[in-house]
């Protein structure tokens, strides 16, 4: 099965994207912050990551750029944080 | 001239930092609404299945919504001079019975016990509308970040010409870098980020800027068994 992990801190967030992944036949895995979001990535690879950027210990760019030495795994950051300043800032990790 | 262009353009930037960061707080409880209310629309399983849990659940973040909104709507009030102080002769003992009274339920729910060293009077000039918004402010944060069980101990006295108000919680401790950003806009301790406890991170700035009007000053520390919030009001 399609493995999905979500690093996003607001748990309304995290069962909001549970239930619609779910939903579409996708596993899916929660980390609460940016940390726990590394080792589930470490205990069990996923497919594809969403993630958040505003996280609790180390933040979404940080987070991704930790994943990026060890794994091309596509990742779609998942935010409010839209501004052509944030996409400009996270596009050079990706 | 310089220098009031220069304040000007302080203002500005502090306006467009203040506003940017209400719309990106506003954009996580429309987030959610429209997860759960699309996905019944949509007719998802889950959403089928469990739709009154969800619909429970739409209620509370709307609850949040208006919550948040009410208060922006209170920092743009004061920050534009549309809210200014109504000064009048005010007991300020009197201001916090009242307000006690109105939290006692919320604390009950938690199991708190809440304490006062209270003078029968303290008569004050003050706006009692705003003062009462900072003893709610400031009670309703000691009860939303404190533990069931803990305990809620309010002072008030007058010392050397001012009114001072300190607010105790037990059973949490805050790291000592948060306090310098307390009072700032939108600012949440790491661990509350999550939104669970239902802030809009807006609360403690308003206290300030309410004391400013005020010419009074606040604070917060790490005390014996929890976390001290402190404000006075000269005479």
């Amino acid at each position: 099965m399609f493995k999905i992990l979500v690093i996003e801190d607001d748990k309304e967030i995290q069962l909001v994207l549970k239930n619609y992944l779910e939903e579409k036949g996708y596993e899916v895995q929660m980390a609460g912050d940016g940390l726990e979001g590394i080792s589930a990535f470490h205990e069990k690879e996923a497919d594809l990551i969403l993630l958040d950027v505003m996280l609790p210990k180390i933040d979404g760019f940080s987070v991704l750029e930790l994943l990026r030495k060890e794994s091309q795994v596509p990742v779609i950051m998942v935010t409010a944080r839209d501004s052509v300043e944030d996409q400009l800032r996270g596009f050079p990790k990706i | 001239m310089n220098l009031a262009l220069a304040e000007l353009r302080e203002t500005n930037q502090k306006l467009r930092s203040f506003f940017a960061a209400a719309s990106h707080e506003l954009k996580t409880p429309v987030t959610i609404l429209k997860g759960h209310l699309g996905g019944m629309c949509q007719h998802l399983e889950v959403y089928e299945k469990n739709q009154e849990e969800y619909l429970k659940r739409s209620y509370e973040v709307t609850n949040t919504l208006e919550g948040m909104i009410g208060e922006i709507l209170a920092v743009s009030r004061v920050e534009s001079g549309a809210w200014e102080p109504c000064m009048s002769r005010v007991d300020l003992a009197e201001l916090v019975r009242i307000q006690v009274a109105e939290l006692l339920e919320l604390m009950e729910q938690k199991h708190m016990r809440f304490e006062a060293d209270l003078p029968e009077h303290l008569f004050w000039q003050a706006d009692g509308a705003m003062l009462i918004k900072v003893l709610r402010n400031l009670l309703v944060n000691a009860i939303r970040y404190s533990p069931a069980g803990a305990r809620i101990f309010l002072t008030l006295k007058e010392t050397e010409g001012n009114a001072c108000f300190w607010i105790e919680n037990s059973g949490v401790h805050l790291p000592e870098e948060v306090f310098s950003h307390l009072f700032e806009p939108f600012y949440r301790v790491e661990a509350s980020r999550n939104r669970e406890s239902g802030g809009s991170g807006l609360g403690l700035y308003i206290v300030k800027i309410i004391l400013e009007l005020h010419h009074g000053v606040c604070g917060a520390k790490n005390c014996r068994d929890g976390v001290r919030v402190w404000f006075r009001i000269p005479r």
